[in-house]
């Protein structure tokens, strides 16, 4: 058996057995067979000695539960790293950011605690899943909608804890900024409730996110710094309707007034839904439409289209534009989405028009326009996270085809954070592009564009694949870490990794001496000077483990 | 569609199944075995997946079916099934399909325990390999059930596979 780092065998077996008086002998896992179960199926160190993996793991069904465990592993210095479901693969999956810790595993605590229509809220524990908390309302006929992301598989806590997004309207679409009310385990074993439930038998928990004086949610968010317990939510409620529509214009340069409208049509909640990015004649798919890409491939090309596309250089050349506006090909394509009142939302879209107006050859196209539930047996028309339906669809493919290279070995994500302007696509492709040529990376085919799921700013979400060959491997994640380096030499860095990548982003973090880095470890020695919760974790490293490990 | 490589592949994970099952038995061509099997998930897209869901609804295993997209299959049956310690359950799928459902299954401390590569297949005229599994398994139930879509197939790496507690 593998023990924690540090961790005497008798402590580590006394460890497990309170573990066991906690939570039952059938809850504690030891054996290899259970074991395989928390490793991260996307592990950049897949076949390799380095592959981070647990010693045990535990499953607590409550809130006490938990408190005992982290009290007994004080006692024992048993290192901890709790998970809600564990899905987000390519940021780690469910194992720990430090070999030998012990998994609590959270998705017996799956209590959907409220769904509060009236004022669209609800409260959850983290083993609660996006398809747990839909079906749940579906059932009871609620008229709220979910943000999930998709696949919509994970939880619901343990993705906004680490500060995932969705495809709906964004007031919801950044899944932390929308919760609102925690309660959380700290790591000497007592139990905080931030904002508005500090106060006893609180009636406005999920309703005023910052309570009075300093709001601390963040700090227990892509953290080791308490186990969330209970997390609130607010909810979408359901529209009347619903408007898709298209923005095309055929010039490379039009891409920066388009960006500039769309923020200010967005920042204004003039349009609501999730805007997406493509471009038809670079040949990149808005993100809603991967998954049809995927699945079918992207539109044909001529061969004179391709000959001029591959004669471009980050995204351009005068005869890719030529040929563009010839063939009717749009260079950029924007898709905006709206809901609401059906009379509200083409009075959006309509000033939206007018504001689009000022950019010479731009077109627009109304792709739907309907009332809202739509027909359930159209769902597979629509990508259903857009609607709030959480799914699985993209395990659909189960080809390895040109447009779907890695379809089922894995991969990691790498997901810079870019300003909101056309000026800033076009540098990061530069830069990205040409980084990732020099280190092998197959990352950029032509052009990329950032996806939209956060209000203010742009983000690439990139796959780098995990392939069966080691030094395939290895040459990507040495490739990764120099992507981060370049990216925080322009002033971008990640909003999010895996472990093995986490230190080497939060290293870019690093103003003033690394002062917030410094911070964060100054909270740790105070909150958790035993160096139990999640060692390691976003660079965080207990005072006895710090140099050592990281 | 190589039949040799998945008769191979299907006599091998047979015998898994078999021995997950405890009760069934691998006998003649001609006997019919109940399966082991209470449940099996097949990707319908695929002729194979067909057969082989057929083959396992004569033996008496009830048949899940889906076209790709897994999701309402696996909302409305499997996972009311994996709540409810619902035993080993065979499937034959694209190796993505089986990828999301050893997700899934980690939900409920379920794992993959048995795996056998079926090849790389369009669709194409119906499967011919299926005999042995036919023979295996008994024929209690209408194959006319599963049908397949009219819809683009994509070729894909199939897999048949046995998810189950241990």
């Amino acid at each position: 058996m593998m023990l924690p780092p540090g961790v005497k065998q008798s402590d580590f077996s006394s460890a497990l057995a309170e573990f066991a008086k906690a939570v039952g002998g059938e809850w504690v896992f030891t054996s290899d067979e259970d074991l395989n179960l928390y490793r991260d199926a996307y592990s950049p160190f897949l076949h390799e000695a380095e592959e981070r993996v647990a010693s045990a793991a535990v499953a607590p069904a409550s809130t006490e539960e938990v408190q005992q465990i982290v009290r007994t592993a004080n006692r024992y210095g048993v290192p901890l790293y709790a998970i809600s479901t564990g899905k987000n693969l390519g940021y780690g999956g469910s194992a720990p950011a430090m070999s030998g810790c012990v998994v609590v595993d959270l998705k017996r605590m799956n209590r959907i605690i409220e769904v509060n229509e009236a004022n669209a809220f609800a409260l959850v524990e983290p083993g609660v899943s996006y398809f747990d908390l839909y079906h749940h309302i579906r059932e009871r006929k609620l008229k709220v909608w979910i943000d999930c992301p998709d696949p919509g598989w994970g939880s619901v806590v343990g993705n906004a804890i680490d500060r995932g997004g969705g495809y709906t309207s964004a007031n919801y679409r950044n899944h932390f900024d929308s919760h609102c009310g925690m309660e959380v385990v700290l790591p000497n074993g007592e139990l905080l409730r931030t904002g508005m439930g500090a106060i006893p038998n609180a009636k406005t928990w999920q309703q005023y996110k910052s309570g009075c004086g300093p709001w601390i949610d963040g700090i227990f968010s892509q953290s080791n710094f308490g186990i969330v317990t209970k997390m609130g939510f607010w909810l979408m409620p359901e529209p009347e309707a619903y408007l898709r529509c298209t923005v095309t214009v055929p010039r490379y340069n039009d891409l920066m007034p388009l960006v500039e409208t769309l923020n200010y049509l967005e920042n204004a909640r003039i349009t609501s839904g999730f805007p997406d990015l493509a471009s038809p004649l670079n040949g990149y798919p808005p993100t809603g439409q991967v998954q049809l890409w995927n699945e079918s491939g992207p539109p044909q090309q001529t061969p004179e289209h391709r000959r001029v596309l591959a004669g471009a250089k980050v995204g351009f050349s005068p005869e890719l534009e030529a040929y563009g506006i010839k063939s009717g090909i749009p260079y950029w394509e924007l898709w905006l989405s709206f809901h609401g009142p059906m009379e509200v939302i083409d009075a959006q879209w309509r000033a939206a028009q007018r504001r689009f107006s000022t950019i010479g050859g731009v077109k627009f196209r109304v792709v739907d326009r309907m009332s809202l539930p739509f027909d359930p047996s159209k769902t597979e028309d629509y990508h259903e996270p857009e609607f709030g339906i959480p799914s699985l669809r993209a395990f659909s493919i189960g080809a390895r085809t040109p447009w779907n290279p890695t379809p089922s070995k894995g991969h990691m994500w790498f997901s810079p954070i870019i300003p909101r302007t056309g000026e800033a696509i076009i540098e990061a492709n530069r830069v990205f592009a040409e980084a990732a040529r020099d280190l092998g990376m197959p990352l950029f085919r032509s052009f990329a564009m950032p996806a939209c799921f956060w209000e203010r700013s742009f983000i690439f979400i990139l796959a780098t694949p995990v392939t069966e060959d080691p030094a395939t491997n290895k040459q990507y994640r040495d490739g990764f870490q120099k992507l981060i380096e370049v990216g925080g030499q322009h002033g971008w860095g990640e909003y999010r990794t895996a472990p093995v990548f986490q230190k080497s982003v939060m290293d870019v973090y690093s103003f003033n001496n690394h002062a917030l880095q410094r911070f964060h470890e100054t909270l740790k020695d105070a909150i958790d000077p035993n160096g139990i919760l999640s060692p390691g974790r976003y660079a965080i490293w207990p005072k006895h483990l710090r140099g050592s490990q990281s | 569609m190589d039949r040799r490589a998945f008769c191979l592949g299907t006599a091998s994970g047979i015998a898994a199944m078999a021995a997950l099952g405890g009760s069934a038995v691998a006998r003649s061509a001609s006997d019919a075995v109940a399966s082991p099997f209470a449940t099996v998930v097949i990707d319908a897209r695929f002729a194979t997946g067909r057969a082989f869901g057929a083959a396992a609804a004569r033996a008496g295993s009830s048949i899940l079916t889906f076209h790709g997209d897994l999701t309402q299959m696996w909302v409305r049956q499997l996972k009311p099934l994996w709540a409810s310690d619902g035993g080993p359950i065979a499937g034959l799928t694209t190796v993505a399909g089986l990828f999301c459902l050893e997700q899934l299954a980690k939900d409920h401390w379920l794992r993959m325990v048995a795996r056998t590569p079926v090849g790389a297949t369009r669709e194409g005229p119906p499967f011919g390999g299926s005999e042995g599994l036919i023979a295996s398994l008994a024929a209690r139930r209408p194959i006319d059930t599963i049908r397949p879509r009219r819809e683009p197939i994509p070729a894909a790496e199939l897999v048949a596979w046995v998810i189950a507690k241990s």
